[in-house]
């Protein structure tokens, strides 16, 4: 009988691999068949620059976190999986903490694992990859970038957690819809109430479409390196509020 | 052990599914839940689960507010639904990943029960019929020994002979101080199971009564002539027929068909009124 939270955990966190291996190692291999054949057409040109590389690190993050996260709660398709999974008994946060280990902290680590270890392997292989990069990675940057790969999914990922409970199906989807819905609300909100808007350009018509350009525009200027203490701070309120009321969900979530 | 006080739960705002709904059941043994198709049988097993929430009123199991699916209160209770599909995997590996949140769950009781059931698994239990996979299911609920055992329509799936042997296991193997609620429409099957009845209609209680009562207030009488006026309820039947009567002083007590009585209940709704009164007719 598992008496502690780290016994459940354990156990939940073992059941969860039974049911999710096969897909998360299916999708890395894909990936890294698709990597591996870039790298050796870019190697016969002798191309291969650092840019190709992480470009499809960074791809590569977000495509198979993007698959994790898109199955985070697959029982709630299946009325009987989702019973299973509400009355089985362990903590809610112990079954919440176990199943967005999946995508948040799984994912990214052994695909960061697999993708930098390609080039000994290869190397090793014997392939014409002799020089195989032009700027070669070296160590601080690789663990700059696979803190990059951990940091971006789970700033963008936050925003879709809720959907995840909310939704039966497709919860990408709608999640998606809805954040367009509460950006066209928070833009025509800014139209109505005449808030100042961070534009240079778009705003000078004065029109809602105008203005939703603006705003588009103003959000898009938050990512730039200038605001970059700013995205962190909106970020390091955003992602815990996302992951309390994505858990507050779970804790409602009925059949 | 279960305590419903005034409950509302509606699925569409307009129309409450149960609206003022009271309910109490002190004593461990077997309850038929039962009602037609949409009385909201389901619906309060998956209430008294805490799969869903109540809108107002108070429910409680065991004590706890099902709602809060504490973990010493899930170890404690446990929802069996009508569908079932069984994992891919061996019997050996799902027991071993799920027996173990379950502090009271029995091995050897399992390995009985499955027995009993004269299943051989092997394989994945993905690969199983409906029917075996209800039955390993029905047997590990058994065996994980939870104090309040729901079940939704268990037998289901199931062929005669299964049915039998699921009788005979609940006879043999279910604790003392197991509360099991069975909702069913195959009355006639396991109704003779039944320590107490709980009927429900349009999300309101019409009747909670222990099966010693109900068979003490009616008695049935099956005959070849056409029953007398004062019948609740007849029914043709190969041979004759087959009448409900009140039961009265000197009348034999005899053990009465659920289904009849049902049926009754939907012919004539006033037999509800008899069922609430308290005097009972037959010689003790």
């Amino acid at each position: 009988m598992y008496k502690n939270s780290i016994l459940r955990m354990v156990q939940l966190f073992k059941i969860e691999w039974a049911n999710r291996w096969k897909l998360l190692l299916a999708s890395i291999s894909v990936y890294m068949v698709l990597v591996f054949i870039c790298l050796v057409v870019a190697a016969q040109n002798m191309n291969i620059a650092q840019e190709l590389l992480l470009l499809l690190f960074m791809l590569g993050s977000f495509l198979l976190f993007g698959i994790q996260l898109a199955n985070v709660f697959p029982e709630w398709k299946n009325q009987f999986k989702t019973i299973q999974l509400l009355q089985l008994p362990a903590k809610p946060y112990e079954k919440y903490l176990v199943r967005i280990s999946f995508p948040f902290v799984l994912t990214p680590a052994i695909f960061s694992l697999i993708f930098f270890s390609i080039k000994p392997i290869l190397l090793q292989a014997g392939f014409a990859l002799t020089d195989f990069m032009i700027y070669p990675l070296y160590e601080q940057e690789i663990v700059k970038l696979v803190l990059t790969a951990f940091f971006l999914p789970l700033m963008i990922g936050a925003l879709f957690l809720p959907g995840a409970l909310l939704f039966k199906r497709a919860h990408l989807f709608y999640s998606l819809l809805l954040l367009a819905v509460l950006f066209l609300i928070a833009a025509l909100t800014a139209y109505f109430l005449n808030l100042p808007s961070y534009s240079s350009s778009s705003q000078i018509d004065g029109t809602i479409g105008g203005v939703i350009g603006a705003q588009a525009e103003s959000y898009m200027s938050f990512f730039r390196i200038e605001g970059k203490k700013a995205v962190l701070y909106w970020y390091g309120m955003l992602i815990p509020l996302m992951f309390l009321s994505s858990y507050w969900l779970f804790k409602q979530r009925e059949v | 052990m279960i305590q419903l006080q005034n409950l509302l739960f509606r699925y569409h705002p307009k129309r409450p599914l149960f609206e003022g709904l009271h309910l109490q059941i002190d004593k461990p043994g077997i309850v038929g839940l039962l009602g037609s198709n949409g009385a909201g049988k389901t619906t309060l097993l998956h209430l008294l689960a805490g799969l869903r929430f109540p809108w107002a009123g108070a429910c409680t199991v065991l004590g706890a507010e099902p709602r809060k699916r504490q973990l010493s209160w899930q170890q404690q209770v446990l929802f069996v639904p009508e569908t079932i599909e069984m994992p891919a995997r061996t019997l050996q590996r799902w027991l071993s990943e799920l027996a173990p949140f379950y502090p009271r769950f029995d091995q050897r009781l399992f390995d009985a029960i499955v027995k009993e059931f004269e299943l051989e698994v092997s394989g994945k239990l993905s690969e199983l019929s409906f029917g075996q996979q209800k039955k390993v299911m029905l047997a590990f609920a058994l065996a994980t020994q939870v104090k309040v055992l729901l079940l939704d329509e268990p037998s289901n799936g199931l062929d005669i002979f299964s049915k039998s042997q699921l009788r005979r296991i609940w006879t043999r193997h279910l604790p003392e101080d197991t509360l099991v609620v069975i909702s069913t429409h195959q009355v006639r099957e396991l109704g003779a199971q039944f320590d107490q009845v709980v009927m429900i209609d349009q999300g309101k209680l019409l009747f909670h009564q222990t099966s010693e009562a109900l068979n003490r207030r009616f008695y049935i009488e099956r005959t070849t002539h056409l029953p007398a006026e004062n019948a609740w309820y007849t029914e043709p039947v190969p041979g004759g027929y087959l009448a409900l009567y009140s039961a009265e002083l000197g009348d034999p007590e005899t053990e009465l068909d659920l289904e009849i009585l049902l049926k009754a209940i939907v012919e004539k709704p006033e037999i509800l009124f008899h069922l609430k009164k308290e005097t009972s007719y037959v010689q003790e």
